[in-house]
């Protein structure tokens, strides 16, 4: 009997996913590419990104395929590019959205709903049949309150104080020697020196979760409350008078229970429930794939979810 | 023998200046260009700018150097190519040179030489202390880490406010319609490419704490809340280096042109330091020490202050 097909691409900064399953949710395969966010790299460095890819799906027949971007949206020009190079994959029909987009269609199971992201850099949607809002997002230089980088930048903030003891120890410190960061000029090297700033100062906030978790470090525990109430602060112009509304979530941040405990307990007080993601950005984009192939994906159990 | 003239060079991120003084202490010339940041501008742009720069103040042959540069001092790599590039490029049967950090020469100048505390606050913000010739700072980490109190800080605090304001997080202000005015923000993708597609986001960025100084003397309580928190923030890195004594105190960068700032400053040192409006303008700072360097006493800072006036700056 014959087996459609479905692809999902999570594109990001610094990984792009691809995924292929079939109409009934089996997996066929998984690819793992470098980051496509063209902003960041290019257009000849994403369309390289775009070819790698291809090479995937040209082996199979795929119905249809659907790419969360990361940027797509914001700009008309870049879009069209993006379309552009996309139109040539070897795929029947596919669509683009934005990659956050992707997560929640994920985390939702295709629900309408709020959605949170705490990566790198922090956002929130809220997606329903006839609208998108947005809040946050607007990258490490201005905005992005309680992400990764959030965290990192307050953590580092914090150490460069406790060396010129003007603020409370902390082990952090500790911690980051993991990082190499041991005194002044490793951190600022650290700093200053990453080929990602952005990205080399998100990846601390990993080990103030430890810090919090693991040794109790007061520092480490307000900088995660302080986060989790800026996330929360992202979500409430968003929130409409409805009670029980779910919220779902995706991002390295959720990955400390201290974070998403607070986040829980502060959304529950505005009535709202954090649940737990479906799915994979990259099984939200299958699953969308699926329902704009006219598949029935109230029916489908997708493999690894 | 005494050297024919006094020449001091005050790097900066925006603009280098360069001040050329005879014997007699009477100005021979003025002479700005652009950054010599090397944190900011790739070796070859720096020995471009600098190659132009010495070859315009070669007529002033048997002199004294002193060289304020950024970076200087604080990182092994910077110092050893800047140490290797001066000892290139400066001819020492003819120059006497000294090469400092930037901060250091604003920090005679502000000071008068003396010993004491500096409150830098450009793009970026630290407190120096010199202290029996020993310096010690206290920020100085760079937009990523640190630099609380500084033009960026304040400019990010203004922006973050803006895209409140877009997000519905938090009510328009003065400060926010100031902004949106005059940069044309009206969505969110040309504050995006506003601060993302800037040649330089540090200085677009910072640029911006000019509006919320207008917005505050216009009684915005936003933009007042961003400046009292950034004075206090410049305020305790100073507070980390007071032990016991009243020390001076003084200060320099653009932050300062706020009245606001400059007041909240001086009102909460006042007291417990010794605080001084800056005696002379960065780069004089160069010359100050060059002529303590020569034990030269008839020099006086008022002579300095007018001579400096007499002429105007030659770009070059």
């Amino acid at each position: 009997m014959d087996e459609r097909l479905y692809a999902g691409i999570d594109g990001g900064g610094t990984k792009t996913k691809l995924a292929i399953y079939t109409h009934r949710g089996n997996k066929v395969c998984e690819y793992s590419f470098t980051g496509c966010n063209i902003n960041q790299i290019g257009v000849e460095e994403f369309n390289s990104v775009m070819d790698a890819i291809d090479h995937q799906l040209k082996k199979h027949e795929i119905k249809n395929l659907v790419f969360g971007v990361p940027g797509y949206g914001e700009s008309q020009t870049t879009d069209q590019t993006i379309e552009q190079k996309v139109a040539k994959m070897s795929v029947e029909r596919f669509t683009l959205y934005n990659d956050v987009d992707i997560a929640q269609f994920g985390a939702s199971r295709l629900s309408n709903g709020i959605h949170i992201v705490a990566g790198t850099g922090s956002i929130i949607v809220k997606l329903t049949e006839n609208e998108r809002k947005r809040c946050g997002g607007y990258g490490p230089l201005i905005g992005d309150e309680g992400s990764g980088y959030w965290i990192g930048y307050h953590a580092l903030n914090a150490i460069s104080k406790q060396f010129e003891g003007r603020g409370p120890e902390s082990t952090i410190l500790k911690r980051l020697k993991q990082l190499s960061i041991v005194d002044e000029q490793s951190l600022i090297d650290y700093v200053y020196l990453a080929d990602n700033s952005r990205v080399a100062i998100a990846r601390v906030s990993e080990f103030v979760d430890i810090a919090a978790s693991v040794d109790g470090d007061d520092l480490a525990r307000d900088i995660l409350i302080a986060a989790a109430s800026e996330l929360v602060e992202l979500v409430k112009p968003l929130l409409e008078a409805e009670e029980n509304q779910i919220i779902t979530y995706s991002g390295s941040v959720f990955n400390s229970c201290l974070l998403s405990e607070c986040v829980a307990e502060q959304l529950s007080r505005c009535n709202c429930k954090l649940t737990k993601p479906y799915a994979s950005p990259v099984q939200g984009a299958v699953l969308q794939a699926m329902k704009l192939g006219d598949e029935n994906v109230a029916e489908i159990r997708l493999e690894d979810v | 023998m005494a050297k024919q003239y006094l020449i001091a060079i005050d790097g900066g991120g925006t603009n280098t200046e360069v001040v050329v003084f005879d014997r007699f202490l009477n100005i021979q010339e003025k002479l700005i260009t652009g950054s010599t940041n090397i944190n900011q501008i790739n070796n070859d742009k720096f020995q471009r700018t600098m190659n132009k720069l010495i070859c315009e103040i070669e007529k002033y042959d048997n002199a004294q150097i002193i060289l304020g540069i950024p970076g200087y001092g604080q990182s092994s790599d910077i110092d050893s190519f800047l140490d290797l590039y001066f000892a290139q490029n400066i001819d020492s049967s003819k120059y006497d040179y000294t090469v400092v950090n930037d901060g250091n020469l604003a920090h005679y100048a502000s000071l008068g030489l003396a010993d004491g505390i500096l409150i830098i606050a450009g793009t970026g913000s630290m407190a120096l202390e010199i202290k029996n010739g020993v310096s010690q700072r206290v920020g100085g980490w760079g937009h990523l880490i640190g630099d609380e109190g500084s033009g960026f800080k304040i400019g990010y605090a203004a922006m973050n406010h803006v895209i409140k304001v877009f997000d519905g997080l938090e009510q328009s202000s003065l400060l926010s319609n100031l902004i949106c005015q005059r940069n044309k923000f009206d969505f969110g993708s040309k504050i995006f490419r506003y601060i993302y597609s800037s040649p330089d986001y540090r200085i677009a960025i910072s640029s911006l704490s000019s509006l919320v100084d207008i917005a505050a003397n216009q009684g915005c309580p936003v933009a007042n809340t961003i400046l009292e928190q950034a004075a206090l923030q410049l305020v305790d890195q100073v507070k980390v280096l007071i032990d016991g004594q009243e020390p001076k105190v003084s200060y320099c960068g653009g932050v300062f042109n706020s009245k606001t700032i400059k007041n909240l400053v001086k009102s909460e040192l006042t007291g417990i330091t010794d605080y001084n409006d800056p005696i002379l303008m960065p780069v004089l700072g160069g010359v100050l020490y060059l002529i303590e360097k020569d034990k030269r006493s008839n020099f006086c800072i008022e002579h300095l202050k007018s001579e400096y006036a007499n002429i105007e700056w030659r770009r070059i």
